[in-house]
């Protein structure tokens, strides 16, 4: 029989009720589509074989944020391997599961800053722009400079390259036919070789075919925005903004608090006094308000992306994990096994890490899963005002399209499908800190 | 009384000098690299000029002098409400954001009085009739409404409510008919929406807020007692445990207001509403930094004062609670 530990206890309150688990599992899926976006939605093939060689184009465009993602999954995965080991074999399994996450995560980085710089921007099936050229040598500038040019780019696309193949057995220039003939087998054979991945869509290409109902096309499932980009691409890849915005802030507002608020608990006195009143500055400068202005004050090149946003919003949020920290510790410093262990003379650092911090790390888990919700909400709101947007629109962006397109309404999708996906996930967050809290709180009330 | 209020009013200071070192560092950041483009957008003088008006501007803006000369002058500009004038528009800062101040409360106070004049009896029904299924599915209703973001709501209420896309039975945005003479029924018309949009969250936050507080009355011992004296669960509920929520509800009104500040950005920029949020926008943009100064200081003073209200109020309310 296994050992009731109060981490069984309270794991098993929390998956007795079936909606907070669904909620977990839909979040734990959401993490898997932000670190696995760009093998569920890009245009480049996972794998195929070029002239006989077995080339991976996905793989080689990564970037440093797709590799920090795929890390933290990979680090997940190691740390709770290693707890699990350590645990069979008594030894502790946190410090094990720690070594396992940072060790995993720490490589992933490694492989991120010495790949991102070398990393393949080139694009496959990429018609558009090549259709255009062709349109403008059909209307007449056959020469052979920009035929070689159109040759050396319509290497990307089959069909544009397939219809100058036809364009020159009309004009007859048998060394040219000859060079594009092989280079369309030597396509052919690679695309029928080339695996790709689930939605071949990129999130940030557009295709101009206008704003495509669901339906509508094939190719699109969920149809695209304004600027023919496939939204269901683009959804998955705004799930990876919303989700590190949220980690980043998540991350740095928990780590704040703890440290700020086990010292206000712990110390009391003017080191209390103190931390209370950077706990009031903070709360006087309203979050989403200060985003919006602090812009003014981040440099253009700094202001793409996830990153700032991240941040800015950990360092605003910190007061709430922070108070219940103070108050869990200022309460437990007091307490029966708390004072034997400092009358035994244990050295303060252990008396917290093992008497102190374990039982007040509770509350700050409830607090942290409901202050995800809040993060996620800001964050859809200020991508919907523009801010910390990078090429891939983030959520609420595809709204604010919705809002601003010149067809409003005949959108319809742009406007429901992003506004459900924001939805779901601040929902879920906060089934899990509802379900946490009664978990880890016995009922002493009426429940409703 | 008297001692809570010294005590709580020793503690502003520090705080307040906090914030005005904060914006201060902030808006003083923001001027030094400030360049001549900026100050003149598409000008073509000479560059004798240039640096001459730079020099004007720093003159005027005391980049020149130390620190802690500039700070000291800033703050006792600032207490006398003194802010310069507005690097986008010229005109005096308060001038600016005296302007936005009206269409802003326009929004902002009906959508706290219908949050809380709605909130709190549905919070009293949810908690008087707890436990029935319709009530449950509601209350799990309202807790879904917490994730569910202002700006969605907006938006959806323009397309489907104020274009052709569904029924157009209210204006696109503004806060009047463009050309029609001041009209109180226009104006509520036009009011309809973003008050709507802005109150809906507030809503559902008193709402559950005021079920929760009072399902903790109807499990304390003096409701037990009450019952066991013959009291109706609705006067125990609506009467007593009601006096009881009213200390964490007025808390809740000094709270809110750092949320309402950010929704207003959000109302304001959907409904293109002239208020606070708008300007917050424009000077953002514009890197406007006087404007930016005064309105995080005013921003950050009032949510100072909103606490210090709340606190006063939840001590009145309740004055056996400990000072903390």
């Amino acid at each position: 029989m296994k050992r009731a530990t109060p981490g069984r206890r309270t794991w098993e309150a929390f998956s007795s009720k079936a909606s907070t688990v669904a909620a977990l599992a839909g979040l734990m899926t959401l993490v898997m589509v932000a670190a696995f976006a760009p093998f569920l939605a890009e245009d480049k093939p996972i794998t195929m074989v070029e002239s006989g060689r077995r080339v991976w184009p996905l793989i080689r465009s990564l970037g440093a944020l797709d590799i920090v993602w795929l890390g933290v999954v990979f680090a997940a995965f190691a740390g709770w391997g290693l707890a699990r080991g350590a645990r069979r074999r008594g030894r502790s399994p946190l410090r094990w599961a720690a070594v396992g996450v940072v060790g995993v995560l720490g490589v992933a980085c490694a492989i991120a800053i010495v790949h991102a710089p070398h990393h393949e921007r080139r694009r496959y099936g990429e018609e558009r722009h090549l259709r255009g050229e062709l349109a403008a040598w059909d209307a007449g500038r056959a020469d052979p400079a920009s035929l070689e040019a159109l040759l050396e780019t319509s290497t990307e696309s089959l069909q544009v390259s397939l219809e100058v193949e036809a364009r020159l057995a009309a004009l007859d220039n048998t060394g040219l036919l000859k060079k594009l003939a092989r280079q369309n087998r030597e396509r052919l054979e690679a695309l029928e070789s080339a695996v790709w991945p689930l939605l071949p869509q990129a999130p940030d290409r557009p295709t101009f075919s206008g704003v495509l109902k669901p339906g509508e096309s094939p190719r699109h499932p969920l149809g695209t925005d304004a600027l023919g980009r496939d939204l269901l691409a683009v959804l998955i890849h705004g799930a990876r903004r919303a989700l590190t915005v949220t980690l980043l802030a998540l991350g740095l507002s928990g780590f704040m608090g703890l440290l700020l608020g086990t010292l206000a608990g712990w110390c009391g006195g003017a080191v209390d006094w103190i931390v209370q009143r950077l706990f009031e500055l903070t709360l006087c400068l309203p979050a989403l308000f200060m985003l919006v202005a602090l812009t003014a004050w981040i440099p253009a090149d700094w202001r793409e992306g996830a990153l700032p946003v991240g941040l800015f919003l950990g360092l605003l949020l910190w007061t709430e994990p922070g108070r219940l920290m103070r108050g869990e510790v200022g309460r437990l410093k007091d307490e029966d096994q708390v004072l034997a262990a400092r009358a035994l003379g244990l050295p303060t650092r252990q008396v917290l890490t093992r008497h102190v911090l374990p039982d007040a790390m509770t509350p700050l888990l409830v607090s942290l899963s409901f202050a995800a919700a809040t993060v996620l909400l800001v964050d859809a709101a200020l991508s919907f005002l523009g801010l910390g947007e990078s090429t891939v629109p983030g959520w609420g962006r595809i709204l604010y399209e919705a809002r601003s397109s010149a067809n409003l309404g005949e959108a319809w999708h742009l406007a429901i499908f992003p506004g459900v996906a924001v939805c779901l996930t601040a929902y879920a967050f906060n089934l899990v800190g509802e379900g946490l809290r009664e978990a880890l709180r016995p009922a002493t009330r009426v429940t409703g | 009384m008297a001692r809570f209020l010294t005590r709580r009013l020793l503690q502003i200071p520090p705080v307040l000098l906090g914030i005005l070192l904060l914006v201060f560092f902030l808006i003083d950041a923001g001027l030094h690299d400030l360049s001549p483009k900026d100050l003149q957008p598409g000008t073509s003088l000479s560059r004798e000029e240039i640096a001459r008006r730079l020099d004007a501007f720093r003159t005027a803006h005391r980049l020149n002098d130390p620190f802690p000369v500039r700070f000291g002058a800033w703050v006792s500009d600032a207490v006398r409400l003194d802010f310069g004038a507005s690097l986008r528009e010229g005109r005096p800062v308060t001038e600016v954001i005296g302007g936005g101040l009206g269409p802003t409360l326009l929004v902002q106070i009906p959508a706290l009085l219908l949050a809380y004049l709605m909130g709190v009896p549905l919070g009293v029904f949810l908690a008087l009739r707890a436990g029935r299924p319709l009530v449950r599915a509601l209350n799990g209703f309202l807790f879904f409404l917490f994730a569910v973001p202002t700006f969605w709501v907006a938006t959806l209420m323009v397309i489907y409510l104020a274009t052709d896309a569904g029924w157009p039975l209210f204006p696109l945005e503004g806060l009047a008919s463009r050309g029609a003479p001041p009209d109180l029924l226009d104006r509520a018309w036009h009011l309809v929406l973003p008050v709507t949009a802005l109150s809906l969250p507030l809503l559902v936050w008193i709402s559950r807020l005021t079920r929760d507080l009072l399902l903790d009355v109807r499990a304390s011992a003096w409701a037990r007692t009450l019952r066991a004296a013959g009291f109706s669960e609705a006067r125990i509920v609506g009467r007593y445990g009601l006096r009881e929520a009213l200390g964490p509800l007025a808390i809740q009104l000094g709270v809110l207001i750092p949320g309402l500040v950010g929704g207003s950005i959000i109302v304001e920029r959907i409904f293109n509403l002239p208020g606070l949020g708008q300007v917050l926008w424009n000077a953002t943009f514009a890197r406007d930094f006087p404007v930016l100064q005064a309105l995080v200081l005013a921003t950050a003073v009032a949510t100072l004062g909103g606490f210090l209200l709340a606190d006063t109020l939840g001590r009145l309310s309740n004055p056996r609670r400990a000072d903390s």
